[in-house]
Order: structure tokens, then C-alpha cells, then sequence
């Protein structure tokens, strides 16, 4: 019972603080909104309902435990209930305190000053203090740790010098006081604070992180040391993970008494082990959604929700025939094939519903983002004249003077090939020869980041809750490539308008910024907007208090704080 | 045989150098980017250059399989490109469960196989001859993944007998983890087992029409005995050698059963590791198996001496 009234006391705290902070300042709306909402997620008390193991499926072995180099989900879903950052979201995607008892922001959105949870410690039995955070930080840009993420302190003051060795620390990171830790930022970047949730953000013990010993480098990453709900006990690479309760934890003991994760590949495989009661929670397969979804026998353990997700295919900008010229833009002719698929269909025939159809670039369970009017006129419906009459105005009657065939590239996965063949067949209708052409993981990455490619698939899953995911690494010109930008789409006038946001404070500005950019990349038409995705998962009915986010894109819940679950047990009232 | 066994030791060398610029040069042929799967959503060039300079994924082919070859002779077969562990401890652990499979299928298929045989061998061309004959073709015609998904349907789905994946689960018991072993060691055992079943079969009939099988049974001695003692004891050596080649089948068989039963061992992790281009990984299991392929052969070598005294190596 201890913990509750902590949560509530941190939180009302947080709400106060976070208030006298709104009034000078700003960062990101839902930063904001959100220390007013923090309530414990937990809605029944669980007397007596404390210990017991939750048993979670994983599609894939976690790759690493070292927060520094977590690229995926699944290890992301594992480390989170191993480490603490400073911010986390909960529920509705608001941020919440984690390790930072609350924050203030300088006026110019530059200097973060965080104020830290006392007497938080790590698994090893040593407090944290604001000096492991620097440590931490500087751990992630040090060139020599080789983080994959390291670029997401780009915009921290000192992280050029100190990649390029002229500096031998993170200059902007700093403790002032035991419990304060400080960063400056060298320009102003909005979803800053956001990005700060990410779990390469995590406070790892360097004592125990840093190792100069090339082998003792991949140690960490297998016997980590956080400051989270749970420990790892056990690894079983390829089959299983087992975390037990840290009792120490900050925020109170877990009332579980371990997470195991099983690694079960096949969705189908996993499904089974749930109805056979190896498994609390699981993803459903394809096939079998409608179903389930009605099932009697399931009722009650069904839960869909809207992610942060956005499916889409992008037109190679820099190959014909979509290249835009000085003097004659190809966006009609995007257009044209935006009208020539109906996206409904395949949402019905082959999603089962797991999808909507794309209206705009930010997704609709961003909520606080999301643009309402691209909704109710999207600016794309299925219209087989229109599209023919635009790709009569673009120079291409009855789909005449492609320079080849339209390949359209995917990585080979679930149901990747039936919504390739399908948009196959509603290119043909409007007389564009479309080919699918299939390719695993490793050489599909490689033909994008070559741009190798005519058409290719895509899709995002947030990794922070802003528009800045979509609108900025996924269209500014600068991410041209790999990096997000797999059309290659430059405007000018959509750049400066995400800038523009990217630094703008005032929440309400920003939104219309980013509204503004949308519409211009809705109108060239540089992707085939395809959907927006949900989540689909069973959980058993007696295991209590997992709120689904958008963030949770599977049944291992990477987005869920697993401290305040529990499994209510039948034999205790 | 001291000389003989140090030649044997040699020709491995030039197996092993043959395998992997096989597989050296085909992973490289092959598209697809270790870096680029390692870095996910956010690829950022300026970290790959690093990160590809780190692996030494930068130098010319030719300077990164002699950098290969250099750690190999130590003994060291370089890190994963993508979890970052050394190459010998992730893969040592996947070997052990690899062999643990393999010989417990093995040790199904030369009972089952030699019962079966010697039970058609002794009955030539009768009912059951042909019932066990049909059954061994079957076996060697089934593929293993087929047969897996069958069992694990049967067993696992229906029935509810056994669990169908993984190869133990934490605090697990002697007997759960024996359970977890039986279907893929059985899927595993079945070809081999089929082919010694028929080996076993001709080479014990064989072996009955011979002279000496007539003069024990007129000198009175009793069938167990003649199929024991004498006939079985001399029909053993293309049995023998049967069960050598087997094993290299075990093992290539073994990469599609533990992926069909999620088996942590090396077939798998060679599997998985070719989803995502981890090059020191596909080398160092490919230069795995083929060390084991030629120790096996050695070691069947080593028996035949030891079964037929006539047989002497120099």
C-alpha cells in the first residue's frame, strides 16, 4: 500500500511544479497537460493480490540491454522495466515525472533543469544521483561507446566538440547540486523534453557500464543495472527472460514478483500458447481478428487501440518518372495514383480492420496534434476518373510513358506481399503497370538507404508522442535518405515551416505550423498514403492495472510501467 | 596411426579454408547491411561510418578475411556485429544445444533403426519385411519441417502432451526439460533413422547367408545368439559408416528443426543471423559445423579400427 500515496503526493507535486512552469514558458502541450494528470493507473486496490509472474510473449530475443544501443521495441519493452529515465508517458501519451521529481524549463526553451527523486537507487544498492545522469548522457555521445542513438543529443551545447574530440566531455549536461541535473541546449528544440522518455536516455551505474575491455563491452548490455521496477535474473538467448521485483524500487516495490518474456516468433504460435494458458496477454494472428474480436469465450479480453503509427508507400522522388523539374512538377501525377487506390478495400479484405485509412501524416491517436478537418474532407479518396483525368494532365494518358515498370518494393513480412499485389491491381486499373518485388529485412534497408528503388513501402512507429516523428524525420529534407526521408522529397516551404516548429515554444503555434506543413506535403503527394495502424491484443482478464497506449505497439506492452500490475488471484476477496 | 591421425588433423586445414572463402565470399555477394540493421528507424551516416570503421566492415574484402583468418588460428572468431557478444561464447552455449539434440536423436535413430532393421532381416520379404521397409522410406521421404509442424500439431495442439518450442524455461525440472527435448529429437531422428533401418536390413542379410551363420546355428546355437554375437558384430561396418555421414546430416537437418521447434542452437542462431546479415556469426557457425563434419569422419575412421582388426590405417 505504500506506494500509492507516494504516486499521488510526487504527483500532485509535479502538477504544482509544473504549473508555475507553464506560466513562464514552454515546452510541448502535452508535457504540459500532463503533470496535472498523473494518477496512479491502478484503479482497484489489490489487498492481498500482490506476487504471482506475468507472462508476456516477445516476437524477437531482445537485442541488447544497454539503453545506449536499443534500436527496437522489444528490447525497449524489457529495459523499461529495468532502467528509469527522467520523464516517462503514461496512458495517454502525457509526460509524466520518473526519476525527475519535476523540472523547470529557461524561458528561452534552452536550459533544463531537472530536480531529482531522493533516495531512488540503483540494483547495485547505490543511489543516483544527478551526477550518473551526466554520466549517463555523456556515456551516450561518447564517440568510443559507438551509440547508435548518439545523435539524439545533437542539439545538446558541446556534442560536435566532444564527437570530434576537441572536447573531453559533454559540455552541456552538468550537475549543479546532487539532486539537479542541468542541460543546455544550443538551440531552441521543442520536443526535447519528449525525446528525453526514449530509453536511451536511461541512468545506468557507469561504474558498472564502462568497461574499456572490448568483451566486457557486450557484458553490460546481458547483466544489466538499472533503476527500474524489476532485475534481470535470467536470459535464456533466443527462448525466454525472466526479471524479479527490485523491492527497493523508488516509486515502491512491484506487486509482481517477476516478468517473464517468452520469445515466441509465430504470432500463431503465441496465440495458442495463450489459450492454453502459458501466456497472460498475447497478439492475435492474421486471420483470426474478426473472430476473436466476437468470441464469446474471449470476452472481456479483447483490447484495440489506436497507435502512433503510419503506414504508407514512398514515391522515390530522385528516379523518373517522379521527379519534379524546375518547370513541370510530377505531383499531379502522385496525386493521381493517391486517387487510384482504395484504401477501404484493403483495410476490409486484408487488414480485417486492423487499419484506417490514412487522411493526413499525423496519425489521429496523437490527439493533441491531429488535424480534425483532414479527417472529415480528406484530401484523397478512392476515385478511379479523377485519377485517370490527373494522370492525363500529368503527361501519362492511360498510364503511357512510365520508363518502366512501377516496382513496388517491401520487405517480406505478414501480410506485406497481398497489400503489394493488391495496389498491384488498383494501379492496373487506372492502366499503371505496378510489379511487387519482395525482399528481406537487411536488403530491402539497404536498397532505401541506396535509393535503389521506384516505389517502396514504408511505415513509422513513434518513438516519442510528437509530430516532429512524422513532419520532421520523415519529410524534412534533411533526413533525406535512411535517415526517414525515404522519398527524397525536398520543398523549401515545408522545410521552413517544420523549423519553424521544431523551435517554436507557444504549443498553440506550433500546432499550426505543423497543420500548415501537413497540407503541403498531403498536396505533393510525395507518399501513397496508406493507414493508420492499431494495436490488437488478448490479456487475461485477472491481470489488473496494464493501461494500453499508443505506444504499445504489441502484446509486450513497451510503452507499460509493469510496477503497479498485478493478477488478481480467485482464492483472495 | 599416430601419422595417419596428424595427416587427417592437416586435411582440415585446407576443408576450412575452402568453406569459409565460400561463405566469406557468398555473404558479401549477398545484398543487404549489417550496419544498417543494427542502426533501425534512425540511420544516420556519420554514425555508420563509425560504427562500420569499428568493425573493420570499412577495409578492403580481401584484409577482412585475413583478419578472420588471423583470429580464427587463435581460436578467436571476432564479435557480433549486432548484439556485440564474442562470437565463441554466444555460439559455444547454441553448439552445446546442437549436440545435445543431435545426440539424443542419434541415439533414437541407431535403436530404433538397428531394432527395426534386424527385425525385417529376419523375416525377409514377409509382411512385416515390407511394413518396416515402407515405414524406413517413408521416414527418409518426410521433410523434417513438415513432420515437426505434424507433431507439434498432434502432440502439442490436440493432445497437450508436450510443449512445442523452446528447449527449457527457467526453474524448469529434469523431467519438463526432457519433455521439451522428446519432439524435436524424434523429428530430428526420423531420416536417420529410416536410412539405418535399411543399411541395418541388407547388411544383415547379407551377412546370413554367409557360410559361418549356417555352421553356428548347425552347431546348435540359438537365434538371439547368432544375431548378436556373430551376424550383427560382422554386418556393423557399413552400418558404422552410415551412422558417420548420418551425423553431418543431423546437423544441417538440425538448422530446419530448431527453427521449426524455436531450439536455441546453432542451426537456429546460423538462421537468424543470416536475417540479419551478422557475418561473424554465419562464418563462425558454418565454421563450426564443418569442423565437426570432419572430426565426425575422423572419429568413424578411428571405430572401424577398433570393430574390424583387419582394418589398419598407416
Amino acid at each position: 500500500m505504500a506506494p500509492q500515496p507516494f504516486r499521488v503526493f510526487s504527483g500532485l507535486l509535479a502538477a504544482v511544479v509544473a504549473i508555475c512552469v507553464a506560466a513562464s514558458l514552454l515546452v510541448a502541450a502535452g508535457s504540459l497537460g500532463s503533470c496535472t494528470k498523473t494518477e496512479p493507473e491502478t484503479a482497484t486496490t489489490p489487498v492481498g493480490q500482490t506476487g504471482g509472474t506475468l507472462r508476456l510473449p516477445l516476437d524477437a530475443d531482445v537485442l541488447t540491454l544497454d539503453p545506449i544501443h536499443i534500436i527496437d521495441v522489444r528490447s525497449s519493452a524489457v529495459a523499461r522495466q529495468i532502467y528509469s529515465t527522467l520523464v516517462r508517458f503514461d496512458k495517454d501519451l502525457q509526460l509524466v515525472p520518473d526519476l525527475a521529481e519535476n523540472w523547470d524549463v529557461s524561458p528561452d526553451g534552452l536550459r533544463f533543469t531537472f530536480y531529482l527523486k531522493k533516495g531512488a537507487k540503483f540494483h547495485s544498492g547505490r543511489e543516483v544521483t544527478a551526477k550518473d545522469f551526466v554520466n549517463s548522457f555523456t556515456r551516450l555521445a561518447n564517440l568510443d561507446e559507438a551509440s547508435e542513438r548518439a545523435n539524439l543529443l545533437r542539439d545538446v551545447v558541446g556534442y560536435h566538440e566532444f564527437r570530434e574530440r576537441n572536447a573531453d566531455c559533454l559540455t552541456g549536461v552538468s550537475a549543479p547540486e546532487r539532486y539537479s541535473f542541468q542541460i543546455q541546449l544550443s538551440k531552441p528544440y521543442s520536443p526535447f523534453l519528449t525525446t528525453l522518455a526514449m530509453i536511451n536516455f536511461a541512468v545506468v551505474p557507469c561504474e558498472e557500464a564502462d568497461v574499456d575491455a572490448e568483451d566486457q563491452h557486450y557484458d553490460f548490455a546481458n547483466h544489466p543495472v538499472g533503476s527500474g521496477p524489476f532485475k534481470l535474473v535470467d536470459w535464456q538467448t533466443g527462448s525466454s527472460i525472466r526479471l524479479e521485483a527490485n523491492v527497493d524500487y523508488f516509486e515502491g516495490a512491484p506487486f509482481l514478483d517477476a516478468v517473464l518474456y517468452k520469445v515466441i516468433p509465430d504470432v500463431e504460435a503465441q496465440f495458442k500458447a495463450y489459450a492454453d494458458g502459458e501466456l497472460d496477454a498475447t497478439n492475435i494472428p492474421v486471420g483470426k481478428l474478426r473472430e476473436v474480436s466476437k468470441d464469446e469465450a474471449y470476452r472481456g479480453q479483447f483490447h484495440h487501440k489506436d497507435l502512433l503509427a503510419v503506414q504508407f508507400y514512398v514515391f522515390n522522388m530522385d528516379k523518373e518518372p517522379w521527379k519534379d523539374r524546375l518547370f513541370s512538377s510530377k505531383k499531379t501525377l502522385r496525386q493521381a495514383l493517391n486517387y487510384a487506390v482504395n484504401r477501404e478495400y484493403i483495410v476490409e479484405e486484408i487488414l480485417e480492420g486492423r487499419c484506417e485509412p490514412l487522411t493526413g501524416i499525423i496519425p489521429p491517436a496523437l490527439t493533441e496534434w491531429y488535424n480534425p478537418a483532414i479527417r472529415d474532407e480528406p484530401r484523397y479518396r478512392y476515385d478511379v476518373n479523377e485519377a485517370r483525368r490527373l494522370l492525363e494532365v500529368s503527361g501519362h494518358p492511360q498510364g503511357m510513358f512510365f520508363p518502366e515498370t512501377t516496382r513496388l518494393l517491401y520487405n517480406d513480412f505478414s501480410v506485406q506481399p497481398d497489400i503489394a499485389s493488391q495496389i498491384e491491381d488498383f494501379f492496373r486499373d487506372v492502366s499503371v503497370k505496378g510489379k511487387r518485388q519482395a525482399a528481406d529485412f537487411p536488403t530491402f534497408v539497404e536498397k532505401i538507404r541506396e535509393g535503389d528503388f521506384i516505389v517502396a513501402r514504408g511505415d513509422c512507429v513513434a518513438d516519442y508522442p510528437d509530430p516532429d516523428v512524422f513532419l520532421w524525420r520523415l519529410l524534412a529534407s534533411e533526413n533525406s535518405g535512411a535517415y526517414g526521408n525515404w522519398a527524397r522529397w525536398r520543398n523549401d516551404e515545408f522545410d521552413t515551416l517544420v523549423e519553424q516548429a521544431r523551435a517554436e515554444l507557444d504549443p498553440g503555434k506550433r500546432r499550426l505550423l505543423y497543420w500548415q506543413a501537413e497540407r503541403i506535403a498531403l498536396e505533393e503527394a510525395p507518399w501513397l498514403f496508406l493507414f493508420t495502424q492499431t494495436v490488437n491484443i488478448l490479456l487475461k482478464p485477472e491481470v489488473k492495472g496494464i493501461a494500453i497506449s499508443g505506444m504499445d505497439i504489441d502484446a509486450s506492452f513497451p510503452n507499460n510501467d509493469l510496477s503497479r500490475v498485478f493478477i488478481m488471484r480467485a482464492d483472495v476477496n | 596411426m599416430a601419422y595417419y591421425l596428424l595427416k587427417r588433423f592437416l586435411s582440415i586445414i585446407p576443408v576450412l579454408l575452402g568453406i569459409t572463402i565460400i561463405t566469406f565470399t557468398a555473404i558479401h555477394l549477398a545484398p543487404g547491411d549489417p550496419i544498417q540493421v543494427r542502426m533501425g528507424q534512425r540511420y544516420d551516416p556519420v554514425i555508420a561510418e563509425q560504427l562500420r570503421a569499428e568493425l573493420g566492415l570499412d577495409k578492403p574484402l580481401v584484409v577482412q578475411y585475413l583478419v578472420f583468418l588471423k583470429d580464427l588460428v587463435r581460436g578467436d572468431l571476432g564479435f557480433s556485429y549486432i548484439k556485440g557478444q564474442p562470437v565463441t561464447q554466444l555460439l559455444g552455449d547454441k553448439f552445446g544445444n546442437t549436440l545435445y539434440l543431435s545426440l539424443s536423436a542419434m541415439i533414437i535413430a541407431i535403436i530404433l533403426g538397428m531394432l527395426v532393421g534386424i527385425v525385417a532381416a529376419m523375416r525377409p520379404q514377409s509382411a512385416l519385411d515390407y511394413l518396416m521397409m515402407i515405414l524406413a522410406v517413408a521416414g527418409v521421404s518426410i521433410p523434417v519441417f513438415w513432420l515437426g509442424l505434424m507433431l507439434q500439431l498432434v502432440f502439442g495442439s490436440y493432445f497437450h502432451w508436450l510443449p512445442v518450442s523452446g528447449m527449457t524455461e527457467y526453474g524448469a525440472t529434469v523431467w519438463e526439460n526432457f519433455k521439451h527435448l522428446i519432439l524435436p529429437a524424434v523429428t530430428l531422428a526420423t531420416v536417420p533413422m529410416a536410412i539405418i533401418a535399411r543399411i541395418t536390413r541388407s547388411s544383415m542379410l547379407e551377412v546370413m547367408g554367409q557360410d559361418y551363420i549356417r555352421t553356428a546355428r548347425a552347431k546348435g546355437l540359438g537365434t538371439r545368439a547368432i544375431i548378436f554375437r556373430h551376424a550383427l558384430k560382422n554386418a556393423l561396418i557399413p552400418i558404422i559408416t552410415v551412422i558417420g555421414n548420418m551425423f553431418a546430416l543431423l546437423l544441417t537437418g538440425a538448422v530446419l528443426t530448431e527453427t521449426v521447434f524455436s531450439w536455441p542452437g546453432l542451426g537456429r542462431a546460423m538462421v537468424d543471423a543470416i536475417g540479419q546479415r551478422d557475418f561473424p556469426i554465419i562464418l563462425g557457425s558454418v565454421t563450426l559445423f564443418a569442423v565437426t563434419f570432419v572430426m565426425v569422419n575422423l572419429i568413424v575412421d578411428i571405430i572401424y579400427a577398433w570393430v574390424d582388426p583387419r582394418i589398419r590405417y598407416t
